[in-house]
C-alpha cells in the first residue's frame, strides 16, 4: 500500500458544505477513475474516485449513477450516495457499498487505474434550516451512509444536539462509529445477534429513547432516516406518533436517474384531484431520493 | 460533407437517429447532458388523454444484456404536455413525435385530435404495442384486422403524420405492417418490447408487480432486427427500426436491412449522450466508406452467397 492509498484512507473531512447555501451542482456525465476500492467491513467496500470534483458539488442524500464497465452486462447504471472530500492529493468521491448481487460483486474486483462513466450530482437531497435544534439519526445497515454526510453538514451548521441511532446484523457491520465518537455525538447502537449495543432492531432502540422522555423534542427537532423499508416504516410511524417531522431516504431500482424511465417509483399518498380520488408516484431519483415521511404511502 | 437526411413519411430529419418514447422523458429532461438540436427526432413519453398514474412498484429489473419494465404508462395528459412541454420543445431545431395510446378507439381519435390543433408536432407515434395496460395499447397491434381499424380512424381525425408502433408479440408482424400501410399510415415503427419475466428464486415471487412486462436493450437486438427486415420487404412506407440499438454499428445495422431511421431506447439509460455518439459514429463510418449520402445505406443488404430459408 502506497503512501497515496493511506492518505485516502483517512477518516473522512469534509470541506464541502459551508452553513450558507451553496448553489448544486447541475448534473454531469463525466469520467471518473478508481483510485481505493477495499472491503473495509464484511462484504462492506469503500470505493474512491478521482476525477474533475472541485467544482462538483453534492449535498448529503443525494446521488451519483455509475456505469460499471464498458459493455452490456451489467447492463444499467447503480445508484449510490456519495461523499466529496479534499485531501493535499486532490478532490475525491467516495462511495461505499455492499456486497448484494451481481453488479455489486463486478464492482468488488475492479482494481484502482479503472475507468467509470459518472453521472451527478442526481436527486434531492436532506433538507434542514439553520432553526433546527435537534436531529435524531436513524439508520439500519448501509442506511448510515448517507447519513453520515448528512451528519458532517449537521455539525458544520452548528446543530449541536445530534443523536445517532445505527442498527446492523451483527457489531461488524457497524460501519463510522469511531468516527461519530471522535465528534463527540452519541450513537446508540443496535444488532440483531446483540454481538454490539441493544439485542434488537434499531427502531426499538429508538422508540425506547423516544418513550423514555430522557429527551426532549421541541418544534425544532428533525428526524432523519435510512435503511430498509420496513425499518423506515417504522421509523416514520414513531415520528408521526411523537410529532417529530422527519425526513427518509429511500431506495430503489432504478435505471436511468434522470426522471425519465420512471422505473423507480414509489407510492405517495393519494390525493384528490379535480374531485378524483388519485393514484400518485413519485420518482425516488427526482423527487426523493429524500422524502418527507408524511409524502409516502407507507 | 456526408448528407444524413432522411425524409419518414413527410417528416424531414436531419440524421436517421430517434430518441425512443418511454426513455427520453419529454426530451428536456437531457437538455442538461445533450443538445437537443443534434438529434434526428424526439418521440415523446406516451400520452394519454388523462394524466395516468401507471403501475405499483417494482417496476423495472435488469435482465442479462436487457430491462423488464412495467412502468404502465405513466404520464401527465395531453393537455399539461401541450400546455407545460411543447412550448418548451418548439425552442429545438428537432422533429417532435408525440407517441399516443388509448384504452379504446374513441381514446386514440379524441386524443390526436387535440395534438393536431396544436403547433410544433412533427408527427404522431401510435402505440399499438404498450405490453403494460390491461385495456388498449398491445390488444389493437395483435391483431391486423384491430391494427387497421385504428389507424383508420385515427387517419380519419387527423392530417398530422402517423407512425405506427407495431408490437413483436403479433403472430405476423409483416401482416400488421401491411394493413396499417394500407390504412393510411405514413410510416412504421417496430419494435417495441417483448413480453418477458424474472423471478426472484428465494421468495418464488415475480420481479415486477404486474408479473410480466416489457423487455428491451441490447439482449432482444437480433430479433427485433430479423423483424424490420422481415417488414422492410413488405412495405413500401418507411420503416424506423429499434430494438436495443446501443451503438452506430447497431443502428448501421438496422438501416442496412431495410429502415429509414432508428430509435435509440434502452442505451439512453446506460449512456444518455448515446444518441450524439451515434450520430457521430454514423458519419465517421459513411466518411470512411466513401458514401456521401445515407440513404444509399438503406436496404443494401448484401445477399450474394447467401440463401434465404423463408421461402
Amino acid at each position: 500500500m502506497g503512501k497515496k492509498d493511506a492518505s485516502l484512507f483517512m477518516p473522512f473531512t469534509t470541506t464541502t458544505l459551508k452553513k450558507k447555501k451553496i448553489a448544486e451542482s447541475s448534473m454531469k456525465d463525466s469520467k471518473t477513475k478508481i483510485v481505493f476500492n477495499q472491503e473495509v467491513a464484511p462484504a462492506c467496500f469503500r470505493m474512491v474516485l478521482s476525477g474533475p470534483f472541485d467544482n462538483f458539488i453534492i449535498k448529503s442524500g443525494q446521488f451519483i449513477m455509475l456505469r460499471l464497465g464498458m459493455g452490456y452486462d451489467p447492463l444499467l447504471r447503480r445508484p449510490f450516495a456519495a461523499h466529496r472530500f479534499k485531501t493535499t492529493e486532490g478532490t475525491f468521491l467516495e462511495i461505499f457499498y455492499h456486497v448484494v448481487g451481481y453488479g455489486t460483486h463486478i464492482m468488488s474486483q475492479m482494481l484502482p487505474g479503472a475507468e467509470l462513466a459518472l453521472l451527478g450530482p442526481l436527486g434531492k437531497g436532506f433538507e434542514f434550516s439553520d432553526t433546527l435544534s435537534a436531529a435524531l439519526i436513524v439508520a439500519g445497515g448501509m442506511g448510515i451512509v448517507p447519513l453520515r454526510g448528512l451528519i458532517y453538514s449537521l455539525v458544520e451548521s452548528g446543530i449541536k444536539n445530534i443523536q445517532i441511532f445505527v442498527g446492523a446484523k451483527s457489531a461488524s457491520q457497524l460501519l463510522f462509529l469511531t468516527e461519530f465518537r471522535r465528534m463527540d455525538i452519541p450513537v446508540h447502537c443496535a444488532t440483531e445477534d446483540g454481538s454490539s449495543g441493544y439485542n434488537g432492531l434499531v427502531t426499538e432502540l429508538f422508540r425506547r429513547f423516544l418513550d423514555n422522555h430522557a429527551f426532549k423534542a421541541d418544534n425544532h427537532t428533525m428526524c432523519f432516516a435510512c435503511g430498509p423499508r420496513p425499518m423506515l416504516a417504522k421509523t416514520a410511524s414513531l415520528s408521526f406518533n411523537y410529532q417529530l417531522p422527519c425526513q427518509v431516504s429511500l431506495e430503489s431500482r432504478m435505471a436511468c436517474g434522470i426522471g425519465v424511465c420512471l422505473g423507480c417509483a414509489v407510492k405517495l399518498k393519494r390525493q384528490t384531484h379535480h374531485d378524483q380520488d388519485q393514484k400518485k408516484y413519485g420518482r425516488v431519483c427526482l423527487e426523493g431520493p429524500v422524502f418527507d415521511a408524511k409524502e409516502i404511502e407507507w | 460533407m456526408v448528407n444524413t437526411a432522411v425524409n419518414i413519411g413527410g417528416i424531414p430529419l436531419k440524421n436517421p437517429v430517434i430518441a425512443a418514447s418511454g426513455t427520453f422523458g419529454y426530451g428536456l429532461e437531457f437538455s442538461p447532458l445533450l443538445d437537443l438540436n443534434e438529434l434526428g427526432g424526439i418521440v415523446v413519453k406516451g400520452l394519454s388523454l388523462n394524466p395516468y398514474p401507471g403501475n405499483p412498484p417494482p417496476r423495472i429489473m435488469e435482465t442479462t444484456g436487457g430491462m423488464l419494465n412495467s412502468i404502465g404508462l405513466q404520464n401527465i395528459g395531453v393537455d399539461a404536455f401541450i400546455k407545460e412541454k411543447l412550448p418548451l420543445l418548439r425552442n429545438y431545431d428537432v422533429a417532435i413525435f408525440v407517441n399516443i395510446f388509448g384504452h379504446t378507439i374513441e381514446e386514440y381519435v379524441r386524443i390526436a385530435r387535440r395534438l393536431s390543433e396544436t403547433e410544433g408536432i412533427a408527427g404522431l407515434e401510435v402505440n399499438i404495442s404498450c405490453p403494460n395496460i390491461k385495456k388498449g395499447g398491445m390488444s389493437f397491434g395483435k391483431e391486423p384486422k384491430q391494427a387497421g381499424l385504428l389507424t383508420k380512424r385515427i387517419r380519419k381525425a387527423t392530417s398530422l403524420p402517423l407512425m405506427i408502433k407495431l408490437t413483436p408479440q403479433a403472430s405476423d408482424i409483416a401482416d400488421v405492417a401491411k394493413r396499417v400501410e394500407g390504412e393510411g399510415a405514413d410510416s412504421i415503427s417496430l419494435v417495441n418490447t417483448f413480453l418477458g419475466m424474472a423471478i426472484d428464486v428465494d421468495t418464488a415471487a415475480p420481479l415486477l408487480s404486474t408479473i410480466t412486462g416489457g423487455l428491451s436493450g441490447p439482449a432482444i437486438k437480433p430479433i427485433a432486427l430479423r423483424m424490420v427486415w422481415e417488414v422492410a420487404q413488405k412495405v413500401s412506407i418507411p420503416v424506423v427500426g429499434l430494438g436495443g440499438i446501443a451503438s452506430y454499428r447497431d443502428a448501421l445495422e438496422f438501416m442496412i436491412a431495410g429502415a429509414q431511421a432508428v430509435q435509440v431506447g434502452t442505451a439512453n439509460f446506460i449512456n444518455p449522450t448515446m444518441c450524439r455518439e451515434i450520430i457521430h459514429g454514423i458519419k465517421e463510418y459513411l466518411k470512411a466508406k466513401h458514401i456521401d449520402d445515407i440513404k444509399q445505406l438503406i436496404g443494401s443488404l448484401n445477399l450474394s452467397g447467401h440463401e434465404t430459408t423463408s421461402d
